[in-house]
């Protein structure tokens, strides 16, 4: 029994709804993974026993609550619960203090400077209308900007519509954020440099980009435009770590009596005549569809699944120029207790949030140049949680895990392949830049678990372990994701599809990507649509 | 290239000496007799061009080529096009559009807008 409908390759969070949405379209969909776990990078891996790590993706926000309600995650076991407040970590000794409540919050900004804490409300009006614009493109397909189809047409004018709406002033302000670099965007609000610091961390998460790099705006507002319950811009954690995201979809899959094979490592997609008809898998296996989706990013589609003979001209070349620089790494750290930080009040609020250590903006450009260097920077930019805080379940009862995101990290080093020597080197440089503000944190290690970008390729297949599948910048959003002429889902091969975190709107543990292709194949099959719209909240 | 405006301690004698021993240092790599035929030379740092052409922050483009300051945003939005928000007064350097690099352009299209 080797004949399906619809064949996805690949069950990340973005492969599993695409499947799910399939699946709830009547369709007989298997989803093939070749590791032993589901979910790619959002996941959660006993590394250290008794310790649950979200290995690689950390926290939730962008997931969209259309696809959250609509597949009932919650009764699949979804619990997201919005992170309590956070602490920032200036170069000396200066900390800020990041609260829900917004009277504390403009208290503790006040105390760094009454202009920033003004300020602060022009930045969030601002930030969030930007993002109000982007948000609606979210799930759409976007508009192919060359075409005449009337579905583009409609598309473009969607678009403008929502564009000219902002009025005049407002376009210009949009179009200079979206090409600025995240310093210089904060530059026009705030003075306190840890404030910029703070803020600017956004602008650089999992991008080959600095913080004084054209660009990184947007990036910024890619990590704002999500919410929690409703609230736009908070960040949450999963109740058990990520793979609780990637575990409630797949219930979702199976419920809608869709199949998950694992340990399905496929070796090469089957085409005739220009038309995708199925894999192989490695063990040999042949599997057939009318339907065959790649949640994989365009590299390892296009280079290592398929062959060239099998491709238009040119696409070879698109891929090959397609940007994957891998520039993060992550560091789980297992704890014997709660470490406790220099200069930070014994409030759970902010102790039990996330910490930023992220220094000055001089500080995180300098580790942007250590990066490009093909090395890690002593002083590195983390961003880092104790999940375990408020969340039982990631650890052994009064024990911790931390989480700890590195910015910047290469894929390879100026000294060639990553070593165990040195990641464990890039591990303490992390662990020292953490004790820094935190002076008995080395004693109540246990565990120490390292993650670079190269192992993000060898493990997750993320190519050059880039964690958006392809760099977030100007040239390679909307209908130029991943390639100009190929941004709706669909591929240069017929009746293959793409659906990973490499399509519109790009990465972020959104599960968008996927429901957009859904819906795209089920219009190609003349099937009734069976992923929702999203909602807007202004209107 | 990549000359600071604002240098850490600032440019003293000595900065200015050193950069400029660079310099010549990078060039006689590849034309190895200049040393001898150099008669005189002058160092002009960003410092320098703001106090004497009054360009602010030392930059001959008057601001910077980035998307967010072109075309209909050059120098920003509300002074593009060569008028400002105050009648009567207009803009026609380099902080205007095209730009700088000596094209004469911007002064040209200023004129041309005053006239209309």
């Amino acid at each position: 029994m080797n004949k399906y409908d619809a064949i996805v390759i690949g069950a990340g969070h973005n492969g599993l709804t695409n499947a799910a949405y399939l699946a709830k379209a009547g369709l007989d969909v298997v989803l093939l993974e070749k590791n032993d776990f589901i979910g790619g990078a959002s996941c959660t891996q006993e590394s250290h026993k008794g310790w649950k790590y979200s290995s690689y993706s950390y926290v939730c926000s962008m997931m969209r609550q259309a696809i959250h309600r609509d597949l009932d995650l919650a009764r699949h076991g979804l619990l997201i619960v919005p992170y309590l407040g956070t602490v920032n970590f200036g170069d000396g000794d200066e900390r800020l203090f990041g609260y829900h409540n917004e009277e504390a919050a403009h208290l503790e900004l006040k105390r760094h400077s009454p202009h920033d804490a003004d300020a602060m409300h022009r930045f969030q009006a601002d930030l969030t209308r930007y993002a109000q614009f982007i948000r609606k493109t979210l799930m759409r397909t976007p508009p192919d900007p060359t075409s005449f189809r009337p579905r583009d047409i409609m598309e473009l004018l969607f678009m403008g519509k929502q564009l000219w709406n902002l009025g005049e002033k407002e376009i210009y302000e949009y179009v200079r954020f979206f090409t600025m670099s995240a310093a210089d965007f904060l530059d026009g609000y705030f003075e306190s440099d840890l404030l910029k610091a703070a803020m600017a961390s956004a602008g650089i998460i999992g991008t080959a980009l600095g913080v004084k790099s054209p660009g990184s705006s947007y990036i910024l507002l890619h990590h704002v435009m999500g919410d929690v319950d409703g609230s736009i811009g908070a960040w949450g954690l999963p109740r058990g770590g990520m793979g609780a995201i990637s575990e409630s979809i797949a219930g979702a899959l199976q419920e809608h009596g869709g199949e998950l094979r694992m340990n399905a490592s496929v070796q090469k997609v089957l085409v005739e005549n220009r038309k995708a008809i199925g894999v192989v898998l490695e063990n040999g296996d042949e599997l057939r569809a009318p339907v065959v989706v790649s949640n994989l990013d365009p590299v390892q589609t296009f280079m290592r699944l398929m062959d060239k003979n099998d491709l238009p001209d040119g696409i070879y070349r698109k891929v090959a120029n397609y940007k994957t620089r891998g520039s993060s790494g992550k560091v789980n750290i297992a704890l014997s207790a709660m470490p406790k930080f220099t200069g930070v009040p014994d409030n759970r609020y902010i102790c039990q949030g996330g910490q930023g250590f992220s220094g000055s903006l001089e500080t995180m450009e300098r580790a942007y140049d250590c990066w490009k260097r093909g090395r890690w920077s002593d002083d590195p930019f983390v961003e880092s949680v104790i999940p375990s805080a408020w969340d039982p379940t990631v650890a052994p009862p009064g024990k911790h895990w931390m989480s700890n995101f590195v910015q910047y990290c290469p894929p390879e080093l100026d000294t060639g392949t990553w070593t165990s020597d040195d990641r464990d080197q890039f591990g303490q440089a992390v662990i020292d830049k953490i004790a820094r503000y935190s002076p008995g944190f080395k004693d109540l290690i246990e565990h120490v678990d390292v993650r670079t970008p190269y192992d993000m390729q060898e493990e997750i297949g993320l190519t050059e372990g880039n964690i958006f599948q392809g760099e977030l910048t100007i040239d390679q959003l909307l209908f130029n994701r991943p390639f100009p002429g190929y941004a709706q889902y669909r591929m240069p091969v017929k009746n293959m599809y793409m659906c990973g975190s490499a399509t519109h709107p790009g990465g972020g543990v959104s599960a968008v990507c996927g429901a957009n292709a859904a819906r795209e194949i089920l219009m190609d099959l003349r099937k009734p649509n069976s992923v929702p719209e999203d909602d807007f909240y202004d209107e | 290239m990549y000359v600071p405006r604002n240098l850490k301690g600032g440019w003293t004698d000595e900065a200015r000496q050193q950069m400029q021993e660079r310099v010549i240092e990078t060039i006689a790599q590849y034309a190895p007799g200049i040393r001898d035929q150099i008669v005189h030379s002058e160092f002009l740092t960003p410092a320098d061009l703001e106090r004497e052409y009054r360009v602010t922050g030392g930059h001959w483009h008057h601001t910077e080529f980035a998307m967010d300051q072109m075309l209909m945003m050059r120098p920003t939005y509300e002074a593009a096009q060569y008028s400002t928000p105050i009648p009567g007064l207009f803009l026609c350097a380099a902080g205007c559009h095209p730009g700088g690099d000596i094209t004469g352009a911007a002064g040209h299209n200023a004129a041309q807008e005053i006239l209309r």
